[in-house]
């Protein structure tokens, strides 16, 4: 478990205990700073254009900001993450829970799951480029087909641990389809839904940057070629590092909160 | 709720299984029941009583639909509404027990019956409480006062009371002897304890050893209030000797605990 997570967990812990947890939260940051400062070193010695330091980079950032041009392709990128992982999740999830639940169904789609897992990404966004034409459509497609698998395989898993004592007590209940989904089949999914989330927003995110770069006039894969084409190291990695630290808010922001409300009823773990 | 009825003897359901078969372990076919037939009257309490593995959850698992594939028929003569306690409680971990009681409650079981119930039970502190909170006994209580929620025609209770101290069992039973009087309602018990069946039932089915079918059917004339310890263990040494060879014969004979 990450460090972040015990402290979300652990609403009062004893003195001695908080102590303690303050003390690593104190060597990462010394350890992020001295990174900072190395970088600040080198950059310095380099004494390149092709290696600026962090000073340069946040001054390009800032700048960037404030005329409204960061932020936007941030967002524009932001939304494709959103809208593939959305219909990504909804299509992996349905295809997983029918193969853990169905013997039939695993054994037609396994062979395409594997297929899928093992194709490169480039090789699908290529495909889905030349099938579809540069277009919107196209690039979320292509995002969306990678990460399929992976919620499939993931969600199959679930399915297959689901508990046979719950299904039959809805089915002894007469509980109505729509229930024993929402109050029986995807509680129990939640770690699996989780599990899912947190691979997928790490993989989905760089995808998306690959998808822009080879086919869309924004987003900040665009903004990295261009700067690519223009050798501008320093736009390069001040984008990267904005869109690093927006994931970086999502998952400590977003995904946790909602992971620790969901699971509640599981209590503090031993 | 059906508690109008008192006693009709009315039929409620007429079962025949004539064979049901699932995979055992390796895959070999295993008959569990054979020739099995019952007819269950309204408002009666029932005892299925068999040695372990005789087939008696698999009869009752059959009654409430869980298992579809058997040769046979069910005959209900009214559209049935099932309740069950399993012998694993089956609550929800995620639903608090209030929660859980709720999710497949009757319409026509109020928020005030709801209240009685919890009472009557004791689970009047514990409704807001997770399961994980809850001790096995406790968990079977919930599960009892979910099954009566749901305002069932037929309550399928299947070996409601193992696994649990026989002090944490008797005031289980105790309170299901309270709560059916309370809410009558026909009542199918699975179980391989005699003493247990005496204490609750009004009928005591004797079943073989897998493949199951019926080997006696006694009724229990001891009128339910009359039914203490003493009475209880002198029935059960009247039955054990009345039908010393039925007992043996059902795998039951020689168990002095039971």
């Amino acid at each position: 478990m990450s460090f972040e997570r015990a402290i979300l967990q652990d609403a009062s812990p004893p003195r001695a205990r908080r102590a303690s947890a303050i003390r690593p939260l104190l060597v990462r940051l010394l350890s992020l700073i001295a990174v900072l400062l190395l970088w600040a070193v080198a950059s310095a010695w380099a004494d390149s254009r092709l290696f600026p330091g962090p000073q340069e980079v946040l001054t390009f950032a800032a700048r960037d900001i404030a005329s409204g041009e960061m932020l936007g392709q941030l967002g524009i990128t932001l939304a494709r993450v959103a809208a593939s992982f959305f219909i990504a999740f909804v299509i992996g999830s349905a295809i997983g829970l029918v193969m853990g639940r169905v013997r039939l169904a695993d054994h037609v789609l396994d062979p395409w799951l594997i297929l899928l897992l093992n194709i490169p990404a480039l090789v699908v966004i290529i495909l889905a480029y030349v099938w579809m034409g540069l277009t919107e459509a196209a690039a979320i497609t292509a995002v969306a087909l990678n990460k399929i698998p992976n919620v499939a395989v993931t969600l199959r898993e679930g399915a297959r641990a689901l508990n046979p004592g719950l299904d039959d007590m809805a089915a002894a209940f007469r509980m109505p389809a729509s229930d024993r989904l929402l109050h029986v089949v995807l509680p129990q999914l939640q770690p699996y839904f989780a599990a899912a989330a947190r691979s997928g927003i790490a993989l989905i995110w760089k995808i998306v940057l690959v998808v822009e770069l080879l086919g869309r006039p924004n987003g900040v894969g665009f903004q990295l070629n261009l700067y690519f084409q223009l050798f501008d190291v320093t736009g390069i990695l001040a984008y990267t590092l904005a869109f690093v630290l927006v994931m970086l808010c999502i998952e400590l922001f977003l995904v946790q909160p909602l992971e620790k409300r969901a699971t509640r009823w599981r209590g503090k773990p031993a | 709720m059906r508690n109008a009825q008192h006693g009709g003897g009315a039929s409620l359901l007429d079962i025949r299984i004539d064979s049901k078969i699932y995979a055992g372990a390796n895959g070999e076919p295993v008959e569990a029941v054979r020739g099995f037939r019952l007819r269950l009257e309204e408002q009666s309490f029932t005892a299925l009583l068999g040695p372990s593995g005789c087939g008696k959850t698999t009869i009752l698992r059959t009654i409430a639909g869980l298992d579809p594939s058997y040769q046979g028929h069910l005959h209900w003569h009214a559209p049935p509404r099932i309740g069950f306690v399993f012998q694993e409680p089956n609550l929800l971990p995620w639903r608090t027990v209030r929660q859980n009681i709720e999710l497949t409650k009757a319409e026509e079981f109020g928020a005030a019956d709801v209240d009685e119930l919890a009472d009557r039970l004791g689970l009047s502190e514990l409704m807001n409480r997770f399961p994980r909170e809850l001790s096995l006994g406790l968990a079977r209580r919930v599960s009892l006062a979910r099954a009566f929620a749901s305002a069932p025609s037929v309550l399928l209770l299947d070996e409601p009371f193992a696994s649990l101290d026989e002090g944490t069992a008797g005031r289980l039973r105790a309170l299901l002897r309270d709560v059916r009087a309370r809410w009558r309602v026909s009542t199918l018990l699975v179980t391989h304890n005699l003493r247990e069946a005496i204490e609750l039932a009004d009928r005591l089915v004797l079943l073989t050893p897998r493949p199951a079918r019926v080997l006696a059917d006694l009724p229990i004339a001891l009128p339910p209030s009359t039914r203490g310890p003493a009475q209880i263990e002198t029935l059960r040494t009247k039955l054990i000797g009345d039908y010393a060879a039925l007992f043996a014969e059902a795998g039951l004979g020689v168990q002095p605990s039971q």
